[in-house]
């Protein structure tokens, strides 16, 4: 897992679709990287929901599932460049399949 | 001629009439079919001006050289006529069995004039065509419809047809098919009813040819394979549905008539609640690998309902009316595929109808006793019958759509009604996301989330979807071309992320099926074609710039809540991003088309002259 950052913070990630009813949870916290990059997410998400592997996270454990994508407080996708993040924030995990 | 029949069947219900025309190749190579081919023929069949209830407005269903192929979705066809709601061009698409059986009937479209002098359904089956009276069709549900056809005719035909919306003119009225798939918006149900047609049985035994059968195979075993990969997860899992919790959360999901861009009830009506407590099965379209759809069952005994259930909808008769009760909301769902009415208008309009209520503007005796505040899941089916059959005062008046009854009303409820040119808004929050609030502006067809993508833009870090800018109308312009032939090819939308490259495999696609030789390019300035065509049927129509903008509510109130709480998309940020549009299209400051545009997309036969055009509206 790339780590940008030894600072954590505690955030609350939100799953949406497929990836709650896998999960069967809402919503989790986690401690993050205050330097947070996508590849820093799916790791923690690998890390503390195996089931989500296949589904959210690549087999690899460092990546997303291209059918998600995970964005910050409502604003900003994560991507390979880290985002600094707070404690507090809200991550949402929800399909990149945009529309509907 | 591969891929094609080349020969478009014209029916005159007036004169009880039929006959098969040439369609030359070189309109089907500049238009290639769907929405394309669908529009093209409007604007040549449609006179200026006409009415769009009336004998005059032709009602068109296109296929499209990809159908009868196996490839994965290609099974669509598109409808094309103008407006009810918009007075300008209105296109829909829909999918399955039907647009199989019509291209083997042996024509690539079917062109409907005049109206009937009492109810008819046409039976189409190959080269014959019948008149048949549908006196005793009258009445029924888009589902018993097309089961009482298919049990007199055969279960090989295959049923477009109308309900008890488009019989009564409800202006947005849908045509139904398969089993409850919809052509849905833009009131096309509501021409079929005005011309006395409750329905169409189509079976054919002609496939036209295809070129390279067996490369194409391989090309579409290939295709199949990456539908099935992580580009169409959602849709092969929870559905669009499921769009309704993550819109909440970015602060996107219109709510009580646009007052709000979340729902405090979302848990409940949520796309993964309705998955969890209602999925009983996938559907599948003919020869889709994908099976979007998501059918939900509520209710036992003679009170269960079983059906489709899609984001707009749920969006539509959920958050947008404040209703809260899912199981309400999928009752509505199934009532309006029923009844052949647009979802997405029906609850835009009850939305608005909610807040003349609430702000005292409407009584109790305009409702003719329903309490119509935001939220009150009993009103909501009472009200959705009375719109259907147009009864009593609501009825009649909601079945107008949104921007008529407004203007009817008045006292400044035009202020209320969340419409662009007269079709009623979809469920994308346009301040929060502002690449969607230019292209629900500019739409030829109106307040329309499928015909550009722009979405696509607003939800990745290309563009601050809260801010606007200039670069939104390449974007915007680009989006509108992929998705014109996407939808003339037709692919099915849900497979737009499937493809490595759209443009290099679709030409190779439509190469094998035809033997022309098609590159990239060429389909690329189709797409632009195709666009600047609707474009051009609606300035001959009476179009103005005026009429690209957005309700007033979106460019003057800022967001109350959400992620893009206090955000406002002002008029003059608007019209900077419709003037880059206009740009990008290579159009005039005016926004209409210069000549030189119109000659370098070979389309020069449609220039027109102002005085020609006709008024919006009509």
């Amino acid at each position: 897992m790339k780590t940008t950052s030894r600072e954590t913070v505690s955030v609350t990630v939100e799953l949406f679709g497929h990836a709650r009813l896998v999960c069967g949870r809402k919503e989790f916290a986690l401690q993050l990287p205050s330097e947070l990059t996508s590849s820093d997410l799916a790791g923690a998400l690998y890390s503390s929901e195996p089931s989500l592997k296949g589904v959210v996270v690549d087999e690899s454990g460092h990546g997303l599932m291209a059918s998600y994508t995970a964005n910050l407080n409502g604003h900003s996708f994560l991507e390979s460049s880290p985002v600094r993040t707070e404690e507090g924030d809200r991550i949402f995990v929800f399909s990149s399949q945009a529309g509907g | 001629m591969y891929g094609y029949h080349g020969r478009v069947l014209i029916v005159d219900l007036s004169e009880r009439t039929s006959s098969r025309e040439p369609l030359d190749e070189s309109v089907l190579r500049r238009f290639i079919g769907g929405t394309g081919l669908a529009s093209y023929l409007l604007y040549t069949h449609c006179p200026p001006s006409a009415d769009p209830m009336g004998p005059d407005n032709p009602l068109i269903f296109a296929c499209s050289p990809l159908v009868g192929s196996r490839l994965t979705t290609s099974s669509k066809f598109a409808v094309a006529a103008k407006s009810p709601l918009t007075g300008l061009i209105g296109d829909s698409l829909s999918s399955s069995f039907l647009a199989v059986e019509l291209k083997r009937t042996g024509v690539d479209a079917l062109i409907v004039k005049g109206a009937g002098a009492r109810p008819t359904f046409l039976v189409l089956e190959d080269d014959d065509v019948r008149f048949e009276d549908a006196s005793d069709l009258m009445g029924l549900s888009t589902l018993d419809t097309e089961k009482e056809i298919r049990q007199d005719l055969g279960r090989r035909f295959r049923v477009a047809c109308i309900g008890p919306a488009g019989e009564h003119g409800v202006r947005y009225a849908s045509i139904a098919n398969d089993g409850g798939r919809q052509a849905g918006r833009t009131g096309t149900g509501a021409v079929m009813g005005s011309k006395n047609l409750k329905a169409i049985a189509v079976r054919g035994r002609n496939p036209a040819p295809v070129f390279d059968a067996e490369s194409l195979n391989v090309v579409g075993r290939d295709l199949s394979t990456r539908s099935l990969g992580p580009a169409t997860e959602k849709y092969r899992t929870t559905g669009t549905m499921a769009n309704i919790a993550v819109f909440d959360r970015l602060g996107t999901l219109p709510t009580r008539n646009f007052q709000q861009s979340t729902f405090d009830m979302t848990d409940e009506v949520s796309g993964e609640a309705m998955y969890s407590g209602h999925f009983v099965k996938n559907a599948h379209c003919a020869n889709c690998t994908i099976g979007c759809e998501k059918i939900l069952t509520v209710g036992d005994g003679s009170g269960k309902s079983t059906g489709r259930m899609e984001y707009e909808s749920a969006f539509a008769l959920g958050p947008l009316v404040g209703v809260g009760d899912r199981e309400t909301i999928i009752r509505a769902s199934h009532y309006c595929d029923a009844v052949g009415m647009d979802t997405i208008s029906a609850g835009g309009t009850i939305a608005w109808a909610m807040e003349c209520f609430e702000r005292g503007i409407l009584t109790l005796d305009d409702t003719d006793g329903l309490d119509l505040r935001f939220g009150n899941a009993d009103a909501l089916l009472p009200c959705l019958e009375a719109i259907a059959t147009k009864s009593g005062n609501l009825g009649r008046l909601l079945a107008e759509g949104s921007k008529i009854a407004s203007e009817t009303v008045g006292q400044g409820t035009e202020a209320w009604a969340m419409h662009v040119k007269g079709l009623e808004m979809p469920g994308y929050e346009p301040r929060s996301l502002q690449t969607m609030a230019l292209a629900l502006a500019v739409s030829t067809r109106g307040a329309c989330h499928n015909r550009s993508s722009a979405y696509e833009a607003d939800f990745s870090n290309r563009v601050n979807r809260m801010e606007a800018d200039v670069e939104r109308g390449r974007i915007t312009a680009d989006g509108e071309d992929f998705s014109a032939v996407l939808d003339s090819l037709i692919w099915c939308k849900f497979l737009r992320k499937a493809f490595d490259d759209f443009w290099e495999e679709s030409a190779t696609s439509l190469s094998l099926i035809t033997g022309w030789d098609v590159s990239p390019d060429e389909l690329k300035k189709a797409g632009e074609r195709i666009n600047n065509m609707k474009k051009q049927f609606n300035v001959r129509e009476g179009w103005t710039r005026e009429d690209d903008t957005l309700p007033e509510r979106v460019l003057t109130e800022p967001l109350p809540d959400g992620a893009g709480a206090g955000v406002a998309l002002l008029e003059e940020d608007l019209q900077m991003m419709v003037t880059a549009y206009y740009q990008a299209r290579g159009w005039n400051p005016d926004g209409t088309i210069p000549s030189s545009k119109l000659l370098e997309l070979e389309i020069g036969d449609l220039r027109i002259s102002r005085e020609t055009a006709g008024a919006i509206g009509q």
